[in-house]
């Protein structure tokens, strides 16, 4: 029912190629003339990195977030998870029509982009806060 | 779904957090599950059932 947790050399692997990848955007967004998308993106990728680690750290005294971030979450948590990343897709793919529609008349790429993600980042904390009290 | 397994940790002095540890299922998973918010998988209800030493029927009831 529960699902074997990743080694801590695994974990650390995961820090380290999100670090990479986040390097990557930035370099690629700054090199792309956009600095100020490039420092948002190191903001917010460090505070997700640091976040990672701190689930990971808590484990399994940690709540249904830090079970399922350190791989042993059980069937209840990983549907929660689920449940929780399809309402972020469907609001993303709503907010992504809007901002096609949006750039019909000639909004910022970078504008609909971060509507686009901040929706689904808001629409996955609040969905699954609210399906974990709900049970 | 309804079912007896309050009353079957109850019976058998268990927390929900070692009934949990026995099953491989959170403290909360418990809890859902005692309070119909959450119906068990086949598996974890087998699971249950067995660690009662009874049956699903017998532990969980559809009304």
């Amino acid at each position: 029912m529960s699902t074997k947790a990743p080694t801590t050399l695994a974990k650390l692997l995961g820090i380290i190629s999100g670090a990479a990848a986040l390097t990557i955007v930035a370099i690629v967004a700054s090199a792309a003339g956009h600095d100020g998308f490039a420092r948002g993106a190191v903001v917010g990728g460090v505070a997700m990195l640091v976040l990672m680690a701190v689930l990971w750290a808590r484990g399994t005294r940690g709540g249904a977030a830090a079970r399922i971030a350190s791989g042993v979450a059980d069937e209840r948590e990983q549907r929660l998870f689920r449940d929780a990343s399809a309402d972020a897709g469907l609001a993303m793919f709503v907010a992504a029509t809007g901002g096609a529609i949006w750039a019909l008349f000639d909004a910022p790429a970078i504008a609909v982009a971060g509507i686009v993600l901040w929706t689904g980042l808001i629409t996955f904390a609040t969905s699954f806060a609210v399906r974990t009290r709900r049970g | 779904m309804n079912n007896d397994v309050r009353a079957l940790r109850e019976s058998r002095g268990l927390s929900q957090g070692a009934l949990g540890d026995a099953l491989g299922v959170s403290r909360q998973t418990v809890n859902s599950i005692e309070t119909g918010k959450y119906d068990p998988s086949l598996p974890l209800a087998i699971a249950i059932a067995r660690y009662f030493e009874s049956t699903i029927e017998e532990i969980f009831h559809v009304d």
